[in-house]
């Protein structure tokens, strides 16, 4: 067996998760983290007894991801919980892994779940002629919004304001796809679309204890905006992204770009997610339905 | 050898221009043709005469079926279920990979072939905390030793092919032996002088997770073009077509070089792609740099100088068969590791044919030895092969540095293997034909 995981390695795979992260959105972050778990566990050659505390040191080292991913953390600490109760030292090496993967594979499907609940419940906040904004789309709001169209045939138009090249290709992809009505514009220039809008859509990372939602970079701005507009905010997001602590505590990490215009250096930093108070969101959508914003903080 | 002396002149110029890269390889080749029209040397329609179409043809119908078959997005998935294949075993990924590119590299272009794999290449083993440098060795390395396999593998074979009339089937009958061996010979260097790397990672559960997410990440940066389907099955059908008229040359008669340009035609046609953009995709600076050499060359053989080469160099070295073939492959393997082949290539040609007239040695064994001499001894350095260039150039790109003494401490060693290996067959192939 292979020393413990080193920084190197933990680094390594933070950067992985940061990366897909941005790409793919956390639900789909989550489930292939959850599918790569299990992959790994069929691959892994180890002895009956270094079993256990590699697949705790892993899941640890998961938890501990920067940004956290608190629908996977939730998952992981179920998965750990049953676990413990399942595994007895009488257990063989090959009746442990399948638990382990039998356990895995019902989280993945318990997220699925909660996560197509949240899009029925979603679809009632569509109607017809609306003009809905997107920021940042998680993979719940274009089900939803392919849904509406697909499943009860409403005839609606999506503002899609383009933040990351790949996230933006993905939900217009959908949208074509689906036969959606809609315009891509930079989210600055969000202000020439406000008038005709009528509701504005997003899912989060998570929401913090402290009535704080984490959401890709530039969402508060357009949040900002549209609430000083009188546009109702909706955010859609299972409940396994309730996270228990606070917004300080989800490891939001800042990077740094060096720069050059003319002959002179500087540098631009970023944050990874952008906070947005909940005082700014109108409904919340879980997968219970409608939820008071009380309800989130712990 | 009258008026020869400002064609040697202008050759051996543009030579070192190309050899150094001091100017763009068909602006040194056309430039080299422009001032031997402007003295004199030979007129429009003679240099016109000199360019073997054939192989000009060859080269641009693989290229727009090549175009075509890249924007169809079927080079993505291929090397992205590659990638999954391998499960992130570092010996799996020198395995899998290197039998891609082998194959890709005997039925495309090796340039294309490394454009396809080296990016993937260093993204999966960098990601893994591996090193980068012995797998873009290895698959620049793989490429050249893959194209010797075919007709259409590699420069110097689609130029030999052409103008000695060798078919498609000629070229895989007699060359897939040596080709296969020295295959599994390069393998198995790079395995037995880089062992302690290729360790498996199967008892490490933190690294097998962050390789299933490296394989995800891999999938959606390597496939975020759409796939088009239909493109796809045309483009690989015509391939498939084109290679089956290679392998019926003899009874279709048809030139690979017609076949080529026509199916390339036939694909333009079914696919309704937009044909400005394909043809954009064509190396026009390559087909001009071969058009190039072909007058500079041929002036030179018009003006007796070849001819006077030959006699002062390869005649001088006697009759014997066995001694022939073995000068012909070891100079041609030295020499396209320091100088760029397809010119090599060219320039051999004539040489040959004056040698074959002094002992017509059976089986076209001394175009076999020109052929592995000069597409294994494009291993021997950094500079010896376009694909070595590129791949390097390419990890560069990607923050991989690889030094020429670098590439040269593995690829040099593995052409000494390969032109051995060569040797054996060809002194075996020629004392069963004697």
């Amino acid at each position: 067996m292979d020393i413990p995981m080193n920084d190197k390695n933990r680094q390594n795979m933070y950067k992985l998760l940061r990366n897909l992260g941005d790409v793919q959105g956390i639900a789909r972050m989550t489930v292939l983290s959850l599918n790569s778990f299990i992959e790994s566990i069929r691959q892994l050659q180890c002895t009956r007894k270094e079993l256990q505390p590699l697949y705790f040191e892993l899941a640890e080292a998961l938890k501990s991801s920067q940004p956290k991913i608190i629908p996977l953390i939730h998952l992981l600490e179920q998965f750990e919980e049953e676990m413990k109760q399942t595994l007895t030292p009488e257990m063989g090496l090959e009746e442990i892994r399948e638990k382990t993967i039998e356990s895995l594979e019902a989280k993945i499907k318990l997220f699925q779940d909660n996560a197509a609940r949240v899009t029925e419940n979603g679809l009632k906040y569509i109607n017809n002629h609306d003009v809905i904004i997107v920021h940042s789309a998680s993979s719940v709001v274009t089900n939803i919004l392919v849904q509406a169209k697909e499943k009860w045939n409403k005839r609606f138009e999506v503002v899609i304001l383009e933040h990351n090249r790949d996230r933006t290709r993905q939900i217009i992809q959908a949208l074509r796809d689906a036969d959606i009505e809609h315009i891509v514009a930079p989210a600055y220039d969000l202000s020439h679309h406000i008038d005709r809008a009528t509701k504005m859509f997003l899912g989060a990372l998570t929401i913090t204890s402290d009535r704080k939602i984490v959401a890709p970079s530039g969402t508060a701005g357009t949040v900002g905006q549209c609430h000083l507009n009188g546009i109702p905010v909706h955010l859609f997001a299972n409940t396994l992204h309730y996270s228990h602590k606070a917004s300080t505590d989800q490891y939001i990490y800042q990077e740094e770009e060096d720069t050059q215009s003319a002959n002179m250096d500087f540098s631009i930093t970023t944050h990874s997610h952008d906070l947005v108070s909940l005082d700014l969101i109108n409904h919340i959508v879980t997968e219970n339905g409608e939820t008071k914003k009380d309800a989130t903080a712990s | 050898m009258e008026g020869a002396t400002v064609p040697i002149i202008v050759f051996l110029i543009v030579y070192a221009l190309i050899t150094f890269e001091l100017v763009n390889k068909a602006v040194s080749a056309l430039l080299g043709v422009m001032v031997l029209l402007i003295l004199h040397v030979v007129d429009e329609h003679t240099a016109a005469s000199l360019i073997d179409f054939e192989t000009i043809m060859l080269l641009l119908g693989m290229m727009s079926i090549v175009a075509v078959l890249r924007k169809s997005g079927f080079f993505s998935i291929l090397s992205v279920k590659i990638a999954e294949m391998t499960k992130g075993n570092p010996l799996k990924i020198l395995i899998l990979f290197s039998i891609v590119t082998a194959v890709l590299s005997a039925f495309l272009d090796n340039v294309t072939t490394v454009l396809i794999i080296i990016p993937i290449i260093i993204e999966l083993t960098r990601g893994m905390g591996l090193d980068p440098k012995i797998y873009v060795i290895s698959q620049a390395v793989i490429s050249n030793v893959g194209g010797t396999a075919t007709l259409i593998g590699d420069p110097p074979n689609i130029i030999i092919g052409s103008k000695v009339g060798l078919t498609f089937n000629q070229f895989i009958g007699n060359l897939i032996i040596p080709v296969v061996i020295a295959f599994f010979a390069t393998l198995l260097f790079m395995w037995f002088t880089n062992r302690d790397k290729f360790k498996p990672i199967d008892n490490n559960l933190a690294k097998l997770f962050s390789v299933q997410l490296l394989l995800e990440k891999i999938k959606v940066e390597f496939l975020n073009v759409r796939i088009d389907q239909k493109l796809l099955i045309k483009g690989l059908s015509c391939l498939i077509i084109a290679i089956l008229l290679f392998v019926t040359q003899t009874v279709t008669k048809m030139s690979p070089g017609v076949v080529a340009v026509f199916m390339a035609m036939v694909l333009f046609t079914i696919s309704g792609v937009d044909v400005e953009h394909m043809l954009e995709e064509v190396e026009w600076s390559t087909l001009l740099f071969f058009a190039g050499l072909f007058i500079l060359v041929g002036v030179l053989e018009h003006k007796g100088v070849i001819e006077w080469v030959a006699q002062k160099v390869f005649l001088r070295i006697g009759d014997n068969p066995y001694v022939m073939v073995l000068t012909v492959l070891w100079v041609s393997g030295i020499v396209s590791g320091f100088l760029d082949n397809i010119p090599f290539t060219i320039t051999m040609i004539p040489i040959v044919h004056l040698m074959l007239e002094v002992n017509p040695i059976p089986n076209n064994i001394l175009w076999w030895a020109l052929s592995l001499g000069a597409c294994f001894g494009g291993n021997l350095t950094m500079i010896g092969a376009s694909a070595n260039i590129v791949s390097v150039g390419m990890a560069k790109q990607a923050g991989v540095h690889i030094s020429f003494l670098e590439f040269m401490k593995d690829s040099a060693a593995i052409t000494i293997i390969t032109l051995m290996i060569a040797s054996a067959f060809l002194t075996l192939y020629l004392w069963i034909s004697l």
